[in-house]
């Protein structure tokens, strides 16, 4: 676990004036699946690009096993498979086909090629497909046809851009789950990027957060809650049987305990901030006024508060470049 | 000969010998991307279509020429009377040009048509980084865009010549010298040399042009305009073609006095 497979040293890409990825720091140790997560035009593809040697950054290395990947392309490439985001296939040749092409094009003799092809295709379900040109393919089935192309070459580290865009929800869970499975039984680094963290969480051993070219934080997703919570304090959400009518009566009573900070009510649901876990006494005092409490949610952080902080903080950031450009 | 012709001109582009062949060697890289280019162009639609063409004015022209020939050879004023199988070639009794001079305006429309969107279609449709991501240099991947199209023209060049002189060995009985042999291949050889210019500059702009309908008006135009150039500096080989003649007024790009 002491060796990162992927390092990145003050990874920097500027196009122009734009710096698309500032000084990026990231160590991914062998058999993790690292969620890389962050709005569009955040900088995740280039990033993606520059460990694959196919864009040279401005300053600052990326070593994947071992090499540099902008000085030595192609032994990361032997090592690295990568499932761009929008994957193509050509569409007059058939799943098999496509499929052989890779491993050819990756020193596989044509009878083995055929034959991992066959067992790959078996893996990731498209057996009963693989004789059908993938013109005809879906957008799942292309995604799942992608990462038997990425397979076939027998990678340690694999990167997948975008992998749930465009296919539905249930094709999503199934994707994720045939990824992590992939992933312990071949024991591979998956590094991710997505812009869906509620997708991404489950199959996560560890998540950054990328935003304008900055690792904001990165961490295993408990530890990200916990770091906002620190941040911004305890928040309780708890929801009422009817619509509040009063609800300044219900904040003078929460406003006794110690450590409340405020109180934001939103139709038939409190959300209690404090600077620690009042919950019980804030059930209590609200029992006392004769609410109809129907659920309690403590440490109400949602994976949406983690987003949107993160996100929104960025967001903030760019309104206030705008109007200094006015 | 012409096999060793072809054969040459196959070593060269392919060094590791036969492209389908089975081997217990991994292929190369190059190997691999250029027998499947071959093979996608020769299912496309657009290479059917264009075989279809020349092999029907190569048809069309052989035809005139077969008609015409017992006139030709026994014109006693030609010295070049003897060489029945370059009078195949490049007679005509003027209804339709001969071969070499269809082949002149077709060996552009074949370079463009095979490499215009060499690149440009892998980028649209997805495949372009999928393959930059496996172990291969790029120019490796430019490198078999440009001859994959290249062994298949020299191929179809090849195979009509010989059919041309197996036509004529046929029907006339006469041998074939040995100087017309060598004229023949040298014809050859030239043709696709033009090719590869027109198929080199086509894959040069599919690569500069993401989108490939800005590019077939584009490179229409620059085939003119070069064609035009071009056809200043080997006039007398461009007779319908000429400069002055009135197809090029018809254009109004270049306006000649």
């Amino acid at each position: 676990m002491n060796n990162p497979i992927i390092e990145l040293t003050d990874l920097t890409k500027c196009y122009g004036k734009k710096t698309a990825v500032d000084r990026l720091n990231l160590k991914i140790y062998s058999g993790e699946i690292f969620g890389l997560l962050g709005p569009n035009g955040a900088g995740k593809t280039t990033s993606i690009l520059m460990m694959l040697g196919l864009t040279e950054p401005t300053s600052g290395t990326a070593t994947i096993c071992g090499y540099n990947a902008t000085r030595n392309p192609l032994q990361v490439k032997k090592l690295v498979g990568y499932l761009p985001d929008n994957v193509g296939f050509y569409p007059d040749m058939t799943a098999v086909e496509n499929l052989c092409f890779i491993a050819q094009l990756n020193g596989l003799a044509e009878e083995e090629a055929k034959k991992s092809a066959k067992e790959l295709l078996e893996v990731v379900g498209l057996e009963a497909n693989s004789d059908s040109k993938t013109g005809t393919f879906s957008r799942g089935m292309k995604q799942r046809l992608g990462l038997a192309e990425v397979l076939i070459k027998k990678p340690k580290v694999i990167i997948l851009d975008e992998p749930t865009l465009g296919i539905d929800p249930s094709g999503v869970n199934e994707f994720l789950e045939l990824i992590q499975r992939l992933s312990r039984e071949q024991k591979l680094t998956v590094l991710m990027s997505s812009h869906h963290l509620h997708q991404v969480q489950r199959v996560c051993d560890r998540v950054g957060i990328f935003v304008d070219g900055k690792m904001i934080v990165e961490g295993p997703i408990d530890s990200l809650a916990q770091k906002l919570q620190m941040h911004e304090g305890f928040k309780t959400v708890i929801q009422l049987a009817s619509e509040i009518e009063n609800p300044t009566v219900l904040e003078k009573a929460l406003q006794d305990i110690e450590g409340y900070k405020s109180l934001s009510v939103k139709q038939d649901t409190l959300h209690v901030l404090a600077s620690k876990d009042i919950t019980a006494e804030a059930v209590r005092a609200l029992v006392y006024q004769n609410a109809n409490i129907v659920s309690v949610q403590r440490n109400g952080y949602s994976l949406d508060d983690i987003y949107s902080k993160y996100f929104e903080s960025s967001n903030q950031r760019e309104v206030k470049h705008e109007r200094k450009r006015k | 000969m012409k096999e060793n012709v072809n054969n040459f001109f196959k070593n060269i582009f392919n060094p590791d010998g036969s492209s389908t062949g089975k081997s217990a060697f991994p292929p190369t890289p190059m190997k691999v991307l250029i027998r499947k280019e071959i093979g996608s162009h020769i299912r496309s639609w657009r290479f059917i279509i264009l075989i279809a063409l020349i092999v029907l004015t190569f048809g069309a022209s052989l035809f005139v020429s077969f008609s015409g020939l017992r006139e030709t050879i026994n014109n006693a004023q030609d010295p070049d009377s003897a060489f029945v199988y370059l009078k195949l070639l490049t007679t005509s009794d003027n209804s339709i040009p001969p071969f070499h001079i269809f082949l002149n305006f077709l060996a552009p429309l074949l370079g463009i048509a095979l490499g215009f969107d060499a690149i440009n279609s892998e980028q649209n449709g997805g495949t372009l980084t999928r393959l930059v991501a496996q172990p291969l240099y790029r120019d490796n991947l430019i490198l078999s865009k440009f001859f994959a199209p290249l062994i298949i023209v020299s191929v179809l060049f090849t195979s009509l010549c010989m059919l041309m002189i197996g036509a004529g060995i046929i029907t006339t009985g006469i041998n074939i010298e040995w100087q017309e042999v060598v004229r023949i291949s040298g014809f050859i050889i030239i043709s696709i040399i033009y090719v590869a210019f027109w198929l080199s500059l086509s894959i040069l702009l599919s690569i500069v042009f993401r989108s490939g309908s800005h590019l077939c008006t584009d490179s229409d135009r620059n085939m003119v305009i070069l064609h035009r150039i071009l056809s200043y500096s080997n006039q007398p080989y461009h007779t319908t073609f000429h400069p002055k003649s009135e197809l090029y007024f018809g254009t109004g790009i270049f306006s000649v006095e």
